[in-house]
């Protein structure tokens, strides 16, 4: 009888989840979707060759005549150096050796990433990261289908444990990652960044988005990949953390020796 | 938005590739384009309490008729004046040379300074070594013509339609300096007064602008110039004309703050300072602020990012003040006025021109330029400038008397309250 009752139990329990799942079009699981997504871009297998990125790049907003270059190198687990050179404004970099995480620009000198930003920047810094989703984004759910640029996307949201969220749209039909919607939190507060991701290539057996077009605060720029080259050797002393940026760190933490 | 994109990319193609084939279409395109941009892009849905649609269907009839660059360019001026605000303009395309390195007809100048002083324009600087030294030409002279526009009717007009009373002194500065701008080895002539009931004519030959010239994608040319000394009463003294050329500017402002970590105090004067790159305020606060703080906040329709600064790994900690008129503009102004809300700043001078908004600029399919703000501003203790100005603690008038006389009482008001603190 108490072997029955269970069965029966399930069995309800299996009727009502059913019924809520028809009712909602049968939207398949987030983790269902983030693993196929690995699946169309060449397979876990492929993914986890990779050790080292260099990619270079144009950043640009044609309608107002600019165009920059961004050279971006990264190596695991969680290295990363970018450069981005613009005509007239200067230089802007960003890196981590997987501990210091900085920036320094131009404009604006250096300074050391904290908190949120820290965690954004290390996150995207992580070579690999969309394979190992599981660690990054604890939280995963299906929301929907949305339409973008005609085609029919499941809008998967992602939670990290410090409170970052992404938004993201995998078409149906392709299961590639159309749109990219990221919500930062920093010092500026929170910002939100919209990217539709084009272009896919195959480099190394993986299908990468080789156009990136990212609408913040209104405005658009266009990022082009101009080449990647995967698992090339990368001078360890790209990721050293600047003087300056170790400076700065002293300063912060209390064994400033300037005037 | 998304339609947005695609609409903007649409009218860009078209505009590069395949160019609507008459100046009428290209006119309507870059309406379209204009009103567009504002529709989708402007902080407040409401427009300022303008009825944007309304102003669409009023003045599309008139750019239908507008078969020429010079009546599009009065209708669109039109439209955008409807909102009332600055940073909103239509640039002509022959202030921004098609190609990097090309001449801008306002590549040549006389080298001097004006600034409007009750009703009148007088001079206030002029350049070592320039042509308008070798003329003779003085501070403290009135500006009464150039090329024979009479600079008091001028100003007549230019009270009617500039849409606030703060903005005339910037307004007419800026008029005053484009019209005895030019191609290099042109000549413009002046009628001036250096005296009450004295006028004289005189030719003078334009000579290359001086300062570091950048050019940033189709923006018209700048030419950043920046002085700094260290005074004999031990203080230093910063002045830049633009927050632009950051490769330029930065460095020469870091090296100057570090030959004066010792100063007993430090001057940063942005009288007659048009703004600029914001993230260039925030940057060089960054010299003077100990701490992690904000100069304040930009809105858009969606988000509200700080303007931050991150101070820098040496900093210059002694009393600053800051000089201000009412040609400091924009970045100009919500430096002055973050560097006072974050108390390490005193401000002398005058109010400023009230002008602080966030803007970008793009090319219309007629090639002209389109200047437009993307977001409000709101400082980090809740004020606005725009429309307001940035007030001094110390309001210090300029006088042609001191111009004659070769004196700065600005600066000496600041050098006062300098010599005053510990």
């Amino acid at each position: 009888m108490k072997g029955n009752l269970v069965v029966k139990r399930l069995l309800l329990s299996y009727t009502l989840l059913s019924v809520t799942a028809c009712a909602q079009e049968t939207l398949p699981p987030a983790a269902s979707i983030l693993d196929r997504y690995i699946e169309v871009t060449g397979g876990k297998a492929a993914w986890l060759a990779i050790r080292t990125e260099v990619r270079k790049a144009t950043l640009e907003r044609p309608s107002a005549g600019v165009k920059m270059a961004i050279t971006a190198w990264r190596a695991a687990p969680n290295r990363s150096y970018l450069l981005l050179e613009a005509p007239g404004l200067g230089r802007v970099e960003e890196g981590t050796d997987g501990e210091t995480v900085w920036g320094r620009s131009t404009m604006q000198g250096p300074r050391i990433k904290q908190g949120g930003e820290r965690d954004g920047s290390l996150l995207a810094a992580t070579l690999n990261s969309d394979l190992r989703w599981r660690e990054f984004f604890p939280e995963a759910e299906t929301r929907g289908v949305d339409d973008v640029d005609g085609q029919p996307c499941y809008r998967v949201e992602l939670h990290t444990t410090g409170g970052l969220r992404q938004v993201r749209f995998y078409s149906k039909q392709t299961g590639l990652l159309v749109k990219n919607v990221l919500i930062t939190k920093g010092p500026m507060g929170e910002i939100t960044a919209d990217s539709y991701l084009t272009d896919y290539r195959r480099v190394n057996g993986v299908l990468v988005a080789f156009k990136v077009s990212t609408k913040v605060l209104g405005m658009t720029t266009t990022l082009a990949i101009e080449s990647l080259e995967f698992n090339q050797e990368i001078d360890p002393a790209v990721f050293a953390v600047p003087d300056d940026i170790r400076a700065l760190a002293g300063k912060q933490a209390g064994k400033h020796d300037g005037p | 938005m998304l339609a947005l994109l695609v609409c903007l990319v649409a009218l860009l193609a078209a505009a590069d590739a395949n160019p609507p084939a008459t100046e009428l279409e290209r006119n309507i395109q870059s309406f379209k384009y204009v009103w567009q941009t504002v529709r989708d892009n402007h902080w407040d849905p409401n427009y300022n309490g303008i009825d944007w649609q309304a102003v669409h269907d009023e003045l599309r009839p008139q750019i239908e008729k507008a078969d020429t660059r010079g009546k599009a360019r009065a209708v669109l001026q039109e439209m955008i004046h409807r909102l009332r605000q600055t940073h909103f303009g239509i640039i002509p395309e022959e202030f921004s040379p098609r190609r990097e390195g090309g001449a801008s007809i306002l590549d040549g100048e006389i080298g001097l300074d004006v600034r409007l002083v009750g009703e009148s324009v007088l001079i206030t600087a002029v350049l070592k070594g320039s042509s308008a030294e070798a003329m003779g030409i003085r501070p403290g002279w009135e500006l009464l013509a150039v090329d024979g526009q009479e600079a008091a009717p001028f100003l007549g007009e230019l009270r009617k339609w500039v849409s606030s009373p703060l903005l005339i002194p910037w307004v007419a500065r800026g008029e005053a300096l484009d019209a005895t701008r030019g191609k290099p080895g042109t000549v413009v002539r002046l009628r001036l007064s250096p005296a009450a009931g004295v006028a004289v004519e005189l030719s003078v030959t334009r000579t290359e602008r001086r300062g570091e010239r950048t050019q940033i994608g189709y923006l018209p040319p700048a030419f950043v110039r920046a002085e700094f000394l260290r005074l004999d009463v031990g203080v230093g003294y910063l002045a830049f004309n633009l927050f632009a050329n950051p490769p330029y500017l930065m460095q020469f402002i870091e090296q100057a703050i570090a030959s004066c970590l010792d100063c007993r105090g430090f001057v940063i004067d942005l009288r007659g300072n048009g703004g600029g790159l914001g993230a260039m305020a925030t940057g060089i606060a960054g010299w003077f602020i100990e701490e992690q703080r904000s100069l304040g906040t930009i809105y858009t329709r969606g988000d509200r990012p700080n303007l931050v600064v991150y101070p820098r790994p040496r900093t210059y900690r002694g009393p600053v003040a800051v000089l201000i008129d009412g040609c400091s503009v924009s970045a100009a102004e919500f430096f002055a006025l973050g560097m006072k809300e974050t108390g390490r700043a005193r401000l002398f001078g005058q109010r400023t021109a009230g002008a602080a908004l966030p803007s970008t600029m793009d090319k219309l399919p007629n090639g002209d330029l389109f200047q437009y703000a993307f977001a409000g501003y709101a400082s980090a203790g809740g004020k606005t400038i725009e429309g307001v100005g940035v007030a001094p603690d110390v309001e210090v008038q300029l006088t042609r008397e001191a111009l004659f006389q070769g004196r700065d009482p600005a600066l000496e008001a600041a050098l006062e309250w300098l010599g005053k603190q510990k």
